[in-house]
């Protein structure tokens, strides 16, 4: 009864991070995570949609990106303005991100940060792309030599 | 019942228990060094401090797929893990046929030269061997091997280096018979 004289206002979702900050969010934002969708259905009524996988600063980007999504209409601009976004902050903001859009299974938001990282690569060699990323070579020498000479074509 | 019949026991019989701890870690570093089981945990791999390290295969996956040909191949010798990962057929698959269906209606045929091609040993040696000379990125190699090359390949790129790919694996094939 009370749900059908709220219906025509916009509905809201009340969302727990790790860090156990709540969120308000409109339904039709809340909704683009498929992860939020099912766990609506599994929950009764109003209560607090629990996840505990993201914490509260990404979350509030998450959000923000997917009630940009709904209101606005031109998605090219709002996309570029969010691959910007991506594209200039720190590391952890980035792959933290990917984590909550895998998560959250928002798959516009996992395409669109999973973009970023695969063009930081672009043009780099292999020791500067382990050094973006601190990453560990543990290939063994003859390995990567291997592997060097099966693609020298992309040396070239 | 359970609990206090589980809390009593704990003092008199640590030194079981820390047994259990050892039997249980043990096949857990073998599985560490043995590489072939990394899926586990990316993080035995790699510094904690890697922020790529955060990611499993799956989501290394899921970044590879936004790549080019060439940035996949030159990730593919970064680390173990990138190589496993950067090796995935389905990666070429789509490498190759996101030049494809920009030519004419072949997406009835892109499922028959799938068979084909896996038979032959896959989109990442097909590109390795002929696509990436014919690719739009080398204009030099382009001209000589396609006439009048376009900005993606059409039937006859893809047929060409089609019949190269199968020529190839006939001629291995054929030294392989003879050297038995």
């Amino acid at each position: 009864m009370a749900s059908s004289s709220t219906s025509e206002q916009k509905k809201k979702i009340r969302l727990k991070s790790a860090d156990n900050e709540l969120f308000d969010v409109d339904e039709d934002a809340a909704l683009q995570s498929e992860t939020i969708k099912n766990l609506l259905q599994e929950i009764s009524g109003d209560q607090i949609v629990p996840l505990p996988n993201v914490t509260s600063k990404i979350l509030a980007k998450v959000i923000e990106y997917c009630s940009n999504m709904c209101e606005l209409d031109p998605i090219i601009s709002v996309n570029k303005q969010w691959e910007s976004f991506f594209k200039n902050c720190d590391q952890d903001t980035l792959f933290d991100t990917i984590l909550a859009a895998n998560y959250l299974s928002i798959k516009s938001l996992l395409d669109l940060t999973c973009k970023c990282v695969a063009d930081m690569m672009k043009g780099k060699t292999p020791e500067e792309i382990r050094e973006k990323f601190h990453i560990v070579n543990d290939l063994t020498s003859e390995e990567e030599a291997k592997i060097r000479a099966e693609i020298s074509w992309a040396f070239e | 019942m359970k609990r206090s019949m589980a809390s009593q026991p704990d003092l008199p019989h640590t030194p079981k228990n820390s047994k259990k701890l050892k039997f249980k870690q043990i096949p857990d570093q073998i599985d560490a060094k043995t590489d072939e089981h990394i899926m586990i945990s990316p993080q035995i791999d790699f510094d904690c401090d890697s922020e790529f390290a955060k990611l499993d295969e799956n989501l290394l996956y899921e970044v590879f797929k936004h790549t080019d040909a060439k940035t996949l191949a030159i990730a593919s010798c970064v680390s173990k893990q990138w190589h496993r990962t950067g090796n995935d057929e389905r990666l070429w698959e789509m490498i190759c046929t996101r030049h494809w269906s920009n030519s004419s209606n072949c997406s009835t045929q892109q499922l028959r030269t799938r068979s084909v091609v896996l038979a032959l040993g896959g989109f990442r040696r097909l590109y390795a061997l002929y696509l990436s000379k014919t690719a739009p990125t080398a204009p030099p190699m382009q001209a000589r091997v396609v006439k009048g090359g376009g900005k993606s390949w059409g039937k006859d790129e893809v047929n060409l280096s089609l019949c190269l790919l199968s020529i190839g694996y006939f001629e291995k094939m054929n030294l392989a018979n003879k050297r038995q």
